[in-house]
């Protein structure tokens, strides 16, 4: 994507990302499906871009991928002849929303002075030192029986979540009384929304809730690194041991009914003692992952890690602020994430 | 257990920060059925039962900081209780009295009612006596409930050798109960392991009282709750010798993966040094993370370069489609709808 491409976006379009779930309501998701009905290749089209008015009437025929200047401005001729009621329609409430859906939990607004971040996830292979690194789509897929997702040698993306912690949660990792050097454990309530909340999407995906009997073993530490009149600098250590239902696969075999991760953790975490937050909460996690994947049952040990940071807002994603998977695959769910 | 959030360290934590009475009151109602059951299986008498079920909880008072940081302490807790409650019936001296009327009687007339009153209180002792490759699969599975995949997990071993392993379990339990004159279905079994009544009101304020400063809580309970108390404490240093002979005999079977499952039976006061009373997990070669391993695997895992640029380019994405729809409407614009079928977070893992 050039500069120019985002520079026009940004001045002529509207743009939206159509995120599973991201239809809370009754009326977002009988447009889409109003508009799938129209042209189907919406539906199945994975990553295409699809320009249309705000009635739902699409502006070309074929899919398309990033498109060029040339194309974005053929687009933007095409909505020029559309006649006003399609261009500016008159919009109530009543037409964009109605009722609430079950993940009426998500649209709420994220409370208080949350602290937000941002989750990626990769599949990780180990090197013959034993280090991590990435692994292509082959190395996820080839040990499934046929059906190999792609051949292609470069990593896929990282995957993408958000989660939030409570001020009450995040204050608690900073007590008054701090000294360098000093070692202690994580409260329990962060503690236990890091590892059933914050290791999504994967573990959300197709699976069971990771719920606190479903984790079999976990110790997380926090030791106080410096300490300053400015800032106070924490590591994070720990490891865990998750099991938890895959429902999704469990009739398959008996190996379906559970899947485990059994992972480590380690980040260095940043207090501003003068504007009372933090400024840094880079967190990894990387472990072995193994059970249900996806529609299939993948037996061996499969590296698996994540990358946490501090959502700063640049992004708009940033303020979107609802874990996507937990709202897409748990809706009914919603409330434990607010009360683990 | 669903209806209060906290782990059972959360639980104990609390209750030892603020003394405040409702957290252990929790912990006494979650965990009440289990104890009494095992109390009431040995001792027979529902009142010496009660009293043994509250002198678990006294103790679990005396030993909460060592357990504060457990997801559950149900498996420590029936250890002490089968402790404390075999303790408590060989000082009733009921103990001999019921051997010699279960040796005396045959088996061909108990009826099922008589056969349930005589496996009570041998029930536990039995399980106790059991090898620990059979006697660690059936706790986890009959008597703290799990499925068989989790005991499976715990145990490091594959569901199916769990099963083996149960049903040899559950055959030699009953041949070691038929010598001892009971002849013991599955049905039966079953039954026995049926929850209890929970009580927990007065054993919370007990232990409130012990957290508080120790004196002034025996006050609150009977005579033989505090020498169950006493006793109990004394059977756990005891049994660090047995724990360091059976982890020895597992290592030199070669039960790697049954050793780790025996460990999440084993109280951690039975261990050196008792570091903390969560699960340790399975040994498996996953790395410790290093400072070093760290800082590459955080700027490894998230975007690089020119991945996932339509997230990180600066495009003012509107993140609800009525939000979209409403201002596409009002400035007369067109929308570009990105169809990231969960902005590609199912994508890198292989699904299509």
């Amino acid at each position: 994507m050039t500069a120019d491409q985002v520079a026009l976006l940004k001045e002529k379009f509207i743009c939206v990302p159509h995120v599973w779930g991201m239809e809370e309501y009754v009326k977002e998701q009988e447009f889409l499906h109003r508009v799938w009905e129209s042209h189907p290749a919406f539906l199945h089209d994975k990553f295409g871009w699809h320009f249309m008015a705000a009635t739902g009437k699409v502006l070309h025929e074929k899919e398309v991928r990033e498109t060029g200047i040339k194309g974005l401005e053929r687009i933007l001729a095409a909505f020029s002849q559309l006649p006003e009621s399609e261009k500016k329609p008159r919009l109530g409430d009543d037409d964009l929303k109605g009722a609430h859906r079950p993940t009426e939990w998500a649209a709420r607004p994220r409370p208080p002075r949350a602290l937000t971040l941002r989750i990626f996830a990769r599949p990780l292979k180990r090197d013959a030192r034993g280090q991590y690194a990435l692994a292509n789509y082959t190395a996820v897929t080839n040990t499934f029986e046929g059906e190999p997702h792609s051949d292609a040698p470069e990593p896929p993306d990282p995957t993408q979540d958000l989660f939030w912690i409570t001020e009450d949660e995040w204050k608690s990792l900073v007590p008054a009384d701090v000294k360098r050097g000093v070692r202690r454990s994580l409260p329990d309530r962060l503690r236990q929304r890091i590892l059933r909340f914050g290791l999504a999407p994967n573990h959300a995906y197709y699976g069971g809730l990771i719920e606190w009997t479903n984790i079999r073993s976990s110790e997380m530490t926090l030791t106080t690194e410096d300490v300053s009149a400015a800032q106070v600098c924490l590591r994070l250590e720990g490891s865990a041991l998750l099991s938890w239902p895959e429902a999704f696969c469990a009739s398959d075999s008996r190996l379906a009914a559970e899947a485990h991760y059994d992972v480590r953790f380690y980040g260095l975490l940043t207090y501003d003692r003068t504007k009372s937050t933090f400024t840094r909460f880079d967190l990894a996690a990387a472990g072995d992952y193994w059970g249900p994947w996806f529609h299939r049952i993948r037996p061996e040990r499969t590296p698996f890690g994540f990358s946490m940071e501090l959502a700063d807002g640049s992004w708009a994603w940033d303020r979107s602020g609802t874990p996507v998977a937990l709202m897409h695959l748990h809706p009914s769910e919603g409330e434990k994430y607010y009360r683990p | 257990m669903g209806q209060n959030p906290k782990s059972d360290g959360e639980l104990l934590a609390e209750f030892l920060g603020t003394r405040r009475e409702g957290a252990f009151e929790e912990l006494v109602r979650r965990h009440h059925p289990l104890v009494f059951n095992v109390c009431v299986r040995v001792l027979g008498r529902r009142h010496d039962a009660e009293d043994a079920a509250q002198a678990v909880f006294l103790t679990l008072v005396r030993r909460a900081q060592s357990l504060r940081g457990a997801v559950s302490i149900a498996p420590w807790l029936h250890r002490v209780a089968s402790n404390v409650s075999r303790q408590a019936l060989r000082s009733l001296g009921r103990m001999r009295k019921r051997e010699e009327e279960a040796a005396n009687r045959n088996p061909e007339a108990v009826r099922v009612s008589e056969e349930w009153e005589r496996l009570k209180p041998l029930l536990d002792s039995e399980i106790d006596a059991l090898p620990d490759r059979f006697r660690v699969p059936l706790v986890l599975r009959h008597l703290e409930g799990r499925t068989e995949g989790e005991a499976a997990l715990a145990m490091g071993w594959k569901v199916g050798t769990l099963s083996k392993q149960l049903t040899r379990a559950r055959e030699l339990l009953r041949s070691r109960l038929a010598r001892q004159g009971v002849a013991v279905s599955g049905a039966v079994l079953g039954a026995i392991l049926a929850p209890g009544v929970a009580a927990a009101a007065s054993t919370a304020k007990a232990a409130a009282l012990l957290a508080a400063g120790g004196a002034t809580a025996w006050s609150a309970v009977s005579p033989q709750v505090g020498a169950l108390v006493s006793g109990g404490l004394k059977a756990m240093m005891l049994a660090k010798v047995k724990v360091a002979a059976a982890v020895m005999a597992l290592s030199v079977a070669g039960l790697g993966g049954g050793l780790a499952a025996y460990q999440t039976l084993v109280p951690q006061e039975e261990k050196d040094p008792p570091k903390s009373a969560v699960l340790p997990p399975v040994k498996s070669g996953v790395p410790e993370l290093t400072r070093e391993s760290f800082l590459k695997l955080h700027a490894m895992v998230r975007p690089r370069g020119k991945e996932s640029k339509w997230l990180t380019a600066g495009i003012p994405w509107v993140t609800t489609i009525a939000e979209g729809r409403r201002k596409a409407a009002a400035e007369g614009k067109p929308m570009l709808f990105m169809s990231a079928f969960g902005a590609g977070y199912t994508d890198s893992l292989g699904a299509t």
